[in-house]
């Protein structure tokens, strides 16, 4: 079984149509990459699956389960994690106290047995991203690499089986991108992390996923590997405009 | 989890330590009668700076809890029998809670305005009710005959210390607990929170049904102390106007802050009765002054002095202002 | 009694619809909720008297002054003392509904606490297909309606007052026009408070003039531009004539008492039902 399945996806907005029954599979320990020019509808998606939102019509099944609709405490706590394109931290208070409030999700409290636990268990989860050093210091002083590092660990904390992360390179440069990169490889590879992946760094994206969707104005346009996902016409086309593969090819 | 708090906790022992010695120095009726105000005062802040300060849903109109539990031993009194403090205070407190199950649940999706708007609404539907409904409820006279606290002024300004100690240090634990930050947490992005798998649901509503009970013992509380229930004390618009105003005055988000806030303005507003017509006006200039000057609450801004925290232009901790409409 | 209902309920309606358009105009563009907004009405009132009968201006030079120093007023509290807290909705909630306390005070002081009396521009009745209508009320809906329709005129029409209504829809993006946002809320508080303001002057001749007279009508309208959406003024005017028919209704066929609770009870159950309001641009942010 799959350990998360999108089926028929449609989301509309009053006129506009974000999401066009779009279904893909994630196969557990994979790493998925959701590809798609700017407004292709990569976010709302995730918000969909989430839980921030409900589709307008079609299915949502996490390790068998229908979770369709479901609010998004719920469905953290099912162990589906995810983090937000642009991090916003909880001012005034410390960088282990933000870690901490996914740390005391009925999930993890269940998991550890103690609420006691929870500090230790937010500190190792840190320590996963470089972040430990800095555990008691306010987050308004953190760097913005920093800031993406803080929100891959509050989804981390959660235990996830996957993890969805919207962006997580956005708006860092190549050395700050490397060790998020490397553990979330290393998570993948250790723990079979399943992760379900956004970005627009293509070099690091094409490195870290197994397999693609693509996605444009809402709908599905492709799937498969890296490579194949590269030379798919559709794909160049929605991100060179019509006659971008022609393009494409001349420039090959 | 916090760090080092400096100076603040011997600061406050030795406060505690004055406030218990004090009639041993200096029995004055009058002077016992306005620390009792003031501690009840206290407890209605704390309370109330438990919903709004933390998860940052401003009551307006918290005399409503405070007059259910009052007007709940009062109607007891009038048409059972008169009720015993030990049953009051605690039963009121739960009568106020059912009273802001009641009032929360639909308030969950209010904020800033709406919500202010909405508990206004509630409280005032209450105060109106009960001048309207004179002859069941003593209108604007109220009840009187509610069984007395203690039989003199002395312990009963013990028992209202005692109270006072007990209801804020409970609230401040809270506050300072696991439950405090996750409030913190759904007061700055409920999305964010919910996507930690924090019932943000669960948490406000439990945050406003706590409030409630401690703002209903401590209306309870009141009544029994005059022994006396009327809508002038315990349900007028202008008494949920005075929580707000002590609160921030003091500073909102740690429970101590607005605490102090309202102790020291229960004083401050007795005592500047001696200047007769002029009082509430000087009252309400200093609230300005505060405000204008000290927007993170007096004892927010003096006690920042104290921590050793960073300092450097940094939001005080828990004493963040707030930001709905506007920002 | 339907004709008592129609004008009662008219009358009551334009003088709501003027409190709330100057709330919601506040909010719209400045986005502040301003509770000293019901004290421009009491100080309206009061001018007026002080003006009319205390100076002995006459009653149009009177009115003028009146006016011009509400305005002059909220112009002043609006740069020195709601600026120094523009960022944070609440602490701006509570400065207002201090001053608006201590302007209580402060009147009482001034003037007593008892009830004032001001004399009306006209006087008697109108005859209104069988129905007296004292003048003054009359009057008072006559140019309430003016007025409404002036600040119809004045957002939808003038340049002025688009560039306003363009600050209420998106400050940033307006300023990038070349349109002042510092000037756009100024002219907004001063044609809120010079709504207020008129409000208080035409209706002290016939409600009563008393220290408390701001919290009502402050309440209401808070209550009315909420329920008609922050930002829709339309909405604000349609909700308050609806409140203001309502109110004459309970009035007339039930007791004078229950209105409020009425009213009250229908915005605690509305702002359930849907937290933005009747016809609500969505909240904040």
């Amino acid at each position: 079984m799959s350990i998360l399945e999108v089926k028929y996806l449609y989301k509309r907005f009053g006129g506009l149509e974000a999401t066009k029954n779009v279904s893909f599979t994630v196969e557990r320990g994979e790493i998925l990459g959701i590809l798609g020019p700017n407004g292709a509808g990569k976010t709302t998606i995730f918000n969909q699956i989430a839980g921030a939102f409900a589709p307008t019509s079609g299915q949502i099944l996490f390790e068998g389960a229908d979770i369709t609709g479901k609010s998004a405490n719920v469905i953290a706590n099912c162990g589906l994690a995810r983090t937000f394109q642009i991090p916003k931290p909880l001012q005034g208070l410390t960088v282990l106290e933000n870690v901490l409030i996914p740390c005391y999700s009925e999930r993890i409290i269940r998991i550890l047995g103690n609420r006691k636990a929870a500090p230790d268990w937010a500190r190792r989860v840190l320590e996963t991203v470089e972040l430990e050093h800095k555990a008691d210091q306010l987050v308004d002083r953190l760097t913005h690499g920093e800031l993406k590092k803080l929100e891959l660990a509050k989804a981390l904390a959660l235990k996830p089986a996957i993890v969805m992360l919207d962006e997580p390179f956005a708006g860092l440069g190549t050395q700050e991108v490397a060790p998020i990169s490397a553990a979330i490889k290393k998570l993948n590879v250790e723990q079979g992390l399943t992760v379900l992946i956004i970005e627009h760094k293509l070099k690091e994206f094409m490195k870290l996923v197994h397999r693609v969707v693509a996605l444009n104005y809402g709908e599905k346009i492709g799937e498969g590997t890296p490579t194949s996902i590269i030379s798919n016409p559709l794909v160049i086309e929605a991100y060179l405009g019509k006659g971008g593969a022609a393009i494409a090819n001349t420039g090959n | 989890m916090r760090g080092k708090l400096g100076r603040k906790p011997l600061l406050l022992a030795l406060f505690l330590a004055l406030l218990f010695l004090f009639p041993v120095v200096y029995d004055n009726g009058y002077v016992l009668s306005v620390l009792v105000l003031a501690n009840i005062y206290t407890v209605y802040v704390a309370a109330w700076d438990m919903v709004s300060g933390y998860t940052g849903q401003e009551n307006f109109g918290f005399a409503l809890f405070i007059g259910s539990g009052a007007y709940f031993i009062g109607f007891m009194t009038q048409y059972v029998c008169p009720v015993s403090p030990w049953w009051g205070i605690p039963i009121g407190g739960l009568v106020a809670a059912i009273i802001g199950l009641i009032i929360g649940v639909p308030c969950l999706r209010l904020k800033g305005p709406y919500l202010a708007l909405a508990t206004m609404a509630a409280a005032t539907i209450a105060d109106r009710l009960v001048i309207i409904f004179s002859k069941y409820t003593g209108g604007e006279d109220g009840i009187y005959g509610v069984q007395f606290l203690t039989n003199s002024p002395i312990t009963d300004y013990y028992a209202s210390l005692i109270f006072m100690i007990g209801s804020v240090g409970i609230l401040y634990y809270i506050g300072q607990s696991y439950i405090g930050l996750l409030l913190k947490a759904i007061r700055q992005d409920e999305n964010s929170a919910e996507a930690s798998g924090v019932n943000t649901t669960f948490y406000k509503v439990a945050a406003f049904v706590v409030s409630a009970f401690f703002g209903g013992m401590a209306g309870a509380f009141n009544g029994h102390y005059l022994g006396y229930v009327g809508p002038d004390a315990v349900l007028a618009s202008s008494l949920s106007l005075n929580i707000i105003i002590m609160a921030i005055v003091g500073g909102t988000g740690t429970i101590i802050n607005a605490a102090f806030g309202a102790f020291v303005l229960a004083i401050v507003g007795e005592y500047l009765k001696m200047f007769g017509e002029y009082h509430l006006l000087i009252y309400t200039a200093l609230l300005i002054g505060v405000l204008l000057f000290m927007p993170k609450g007096v004892f927010t801004t003096l006690f920042e002095g104290f921590s050793p925290k960073d300092q450097a232009g940094l939001v005080a901790k828990g004493g963040s202002s707030h930001e709905h409409s506007g920002s | 009694m339907l004709l008592d209902l129609l004008i009662g309920g008219s009358v009551n309606g334009a003088f709501y619809a003027l409190l709330a358009l100057g709330f919601s105009l506040m909010f719209g563009v400045a986005r502040v909720v301003n509770l000293y907004h019901g004290s421009y009405y009491l100080l309206g009132a009061y001018f007026y008297y002080t003006y009319s009968v205390l100076a002995g201006f006459n009653l149009f030079l009177a009115a003028f002054c009146s006016l011009a120093s509400v305005v002059l007023i909220a112009i002043l509290i609006d740069k020195y003392l709601i600026s120094r807290v523009r960022s944070s909705g609440t602490t701006v909630m509570i400065l207002t509904l201090g001053l608006a306390s201590f302007t209580q005070y402060l009147v009482r002081i001034v003037f007593g606490a008892k009830y004032l009396s001001v004399r009306g521009f006209v006087d008697g009745g109108v005859d209104i297909m069988g129905v007296t209508v004292p003048s003054t009320r009359l009057l008072a809906l006559v140019i309430s309606l003016v007025l409404i329709v002036a600040l119809w005129y004045f957002v939808r029409r003038t340049p002025a007052g688009k560039a306003i209504m363009a600050v209420a829809q998106d400050g940033l993006a307006a300023t990038y026009m070349g349109i002042n946002s510092s000037f756009a809320f100024t002219l907004t508080t001063a044609i809120s408070a010079f709504l207020a303001g008129a409000a208080g002057i035409i209706v002290a001749p016939f409600l009563t003039v008393e220290p408390t007279m701001w919290l009502f009508p402050l309440i209401k309208a808070f209550a009315i531009v909420i329920l008609g959406g922050l930002g829709s003024l339309e909405g604000s005017v349609i909700v308050a004539f609806l409140l203001g028919y309502i109110e004459t209704f309970v009035s007339l066929a039930i007791s004078t008492n229950l209105r409020e609770i009425v009213f009250l009870a229908i915005v605690f159950i509305v702002l359930i039902i849907k937290p933005t309001g009747l016809m609500g641009k969505g909240a904040q942010s």
